[in-house]
């Protein structure tokens, strides 16, 4: 094979998995905190999908605005999500809040297939390509990369420097301790699930620019962020982005080399190995 | 859980098994009538009802979470497609014959993927357990062999036979029920059940956990098998969508209307589901599975026990009565 097909299958194994692992990332930080795995990610991804095709389709909004506006869709998908049925389940036995987000993920899927049709979309938008010697970059592409590093730098400083961001560190590693400091943590909970669903509504206005999309994806963005979750390690941002990049690879690898349509199947082999070799994740303990 | 019977026997006194059995009993006479329509109503209700039996088994006894329990169903279905297609001709005896066979093999698949899956908890298990679907349907979708993307049409091999179906739906419906049951009263039942409160506990009084968990799996796994295999014969094909996911929407909805870990609960929730479904999808053919999904959501945040489990926690005269 040519040096320039590999490198191009790395490239693009690591722009599209940049963008997992932005998804990948809430789920991670709503687990970590909560134990709460939320089954209905991947309908909240395709929600800030949805937001950026028919502002664009219907409107002609720049996608720019509408990536803007997917933090607010985030804020109330979160907000309404949490009041109305995470906080009722949080420290309860995994079946109940298993069992209530698949309810959710259910509910909101078949309510887009309802109101959107099964269709699938694109955003056509930015599809002017770089060529560089024998590689192709893509701009949507490039773009979304650019726009997950930035996230992420955005969500290291919101961890590291604010007191939200401490308080939030603090309930993940001992909620009671932390209570006992004079952290609310209720409010540190509900804040960390809306920055859960605000980067799921980001990236999936960022899939929407990439890739086409339709209500049936959903499962699949949500496999995906979950099989990242477990390799990066469980409630660990930055191994949630390296897990990605990962997946991505993965992914890519399996579309040169194979056929697009066993990728599933390769990322289901990725997620057993590690489950079985290394449950705590890339930089995780063996022991859970 | 009242008095220990001495004999397998001593549970037909009690209200229960009583009941439910002659709900199965009542249920043979359907075909009688001759009504083809209403045959294959209650045809799909049964195998909802011993697929979710089956389910029962996994998720309500050691509280597994199974989000690829239709992997069995979609691999029983398999097995006697590709029995009865392997003849090359048209079968001179029942294909029926193969569903015992369908239901070995998806415990079989079952006790080989059960040993390390069922190592893992919690959700890390329901995602395991679904991408293990996911790549099984993966090599269905795309292996020409077994029909492809296409599937497997059976016409060629089999005749279409609701009554002969109906009946073999029937007994292992039963039989799916008599084994939840006497498996919830014996000793395993009770290992089961320590398993689902406390794993870490029930090891430490030296119950063979991983045996438990990789023998009730199986078991399940060949219901679930068995439902596949009678479905594809009766349905004269077998697809790839057999590993969808819109038939573990069905089966975790009738079993948590019914009771998750209940031993009637499956029976029950079959009943409740089709009423329900029937009631919806006549006057929301797109909507109902928005509504499904709403039901869900209600009965983990008000009923938790199902209607079963509500009714012996409100009422605990009833315990004796229904379980």
């Amino acid at each position: 094979m040519s040096p320039d097909l590999l490198l191009q299958t790395i490239l693009n194994g690591l722009m599209i998995g940049s963008i997992y692992g932005l998804s990948a990332l809430g789920l991670t930080l709503v687990w970590g905190i909560m134990d709460v795995v939320n089954l209905a990610h991947g309908e909240i991804i395709l929600l800030g999908a949805y937001l950026n095709f028919w502002l664009f389709t219907l409107y002609g909004v720049n996608p720019l605005v509408s990536l803007l506006l997917s933090i607010p869709l985030g804020i109330v998908v979160g907000w309404i999500v949490h009041t109305s049925l995470v906080r009722h389940v949080v420290g309860k036995s995994g079946l109940t809040t298993l069992l209530l987000m698949f309810g959710l993920s259910i509910f909101l899927n078949n309510a887009m297939l309802n109101l959107w049709s099964p269709d699938t979309r694109t955003v056509p938008w930015f599809r002017t390509s770089f060529v560089t010697g024998g590689l192709v970059l893509p701009g949507s592409r490039l773009l979304a990369f650019g726009v997950v590093l930035l996230m992420t730098a955005a969500l290291y400083f919101f961890l590291l420097r604010t007191y939200s961001g401490k308080a939030i560190r603090a309930v993940m590693q001992d909620a009671e301790a932390a209570a006992a400091m004079g952290v609310n943590t209720a409010a540190i909970l509900r804040l960390c699930f809306v920055i859960g669903t605000i980067l799921a509504t980001v990236a999936g206005n960022l899939i929407s620019l990439v890739l086409p999309f339709a209500p049936a994806n959903a499962i699949q963005y949500a496999i995906l962020s979950f099989v990242i979750v477990v390799v990066g390690g469980l409630g660990r941002p930055l191994g949630a982005l390296l897990g990605g990049l990962l997946v991505g690879l993965v992914e890519s690898f399996t579309g040169t080399f194979l056929s697009q349509a066993f990728s599933p199947a390769a990322v289901s082999v990725l997620l057993i190995v590690f489950l079985l070799l290394r449950p705590g994740g890339l930089f995780g303990h063996a022991a859970r | 859980m009242g008095r220990r019977s001495s004999s397998v026997l001593g549970y037909w006194r009690r209200p229960t098994p009583a009941v439910v059995t002659l709900g199965f009993a009542a249920m043979a006479f359907v075909p009688l009538g001759g009504d083809a329509e209403l045959t294959s109503f209650f045809l799909t209700l049964l195998e909802v009802m011993l697929i979710t039996f089956s389910l029962n088994m996994v998720v309500g006894f050691i509280g597994y979470l199974d989000f690829g329990h239709v992997v069995f169903w979609g691999l029983g279905s398999y097995t006697a497609g590709v029995a009865v297609s392997s003849f090359g001709k048209p079968l001179t005896f029942s294909p029926y014959v193969f569903v015992p066979l369908g239901g070995l093999v998806a415990a079989a698949f079952a006790a080989l993927v059960g040993y390390p899956a069922l190592r893992i908890r919690g959700a890390y298990f329901a995602i395991a357990s679904f991408s293990i679907n996911l790549a099984v349907q993966t090599i269905f979708f795309n292996v020409e062999a077994f029909g492809g993307s296409e599937g497997l049409p059976l016409l060629r091999f089999v005749s279409y036979q609701v009554a002969t179906a109906y009946y073999w739906m029937l007994l292992f419906s039963f039989g799916s029920f008599v084994t939840s049951y006497v498996i919830l009263n014996k000793k395993l039942g009770y290992g089961l059940l320590a398993i689902r409160n406390d794993e870490d506990m029930a090891k430490s009084l030296a119950i063979n956990t991983t045996a438990y968990k990789v023998l009730i799996y199986a078991v399940g796994a060949f219901f679930a098998g068995v439902a596949g295999a009678i479905w594809g014969l009766a349905q004269v094909f077998v697809d790839p969508d057999n590993f969808g996911i819109g038939r573990s929407i069905e089966m975790f909805v009738t079993m948590m209307l019914g009771g998750v870990g209940t031993a009637s609960g499956p029976f029950i929730g079959a009943f409740i589901f089709y009423g329900l479904k029937d009631l919806l999808v006549l006057r929301f053919p797109h909507l109902h599975l928005v509504i499904f999904g709403l039901i869900i959501m209600v009965i983990v945040l008000f009923l938790p026990g199902g209607l079963v489990g509500t009714l012996r926690e409100r009422l605990p005269r009833l315990r004796r009565v229904i379980e």
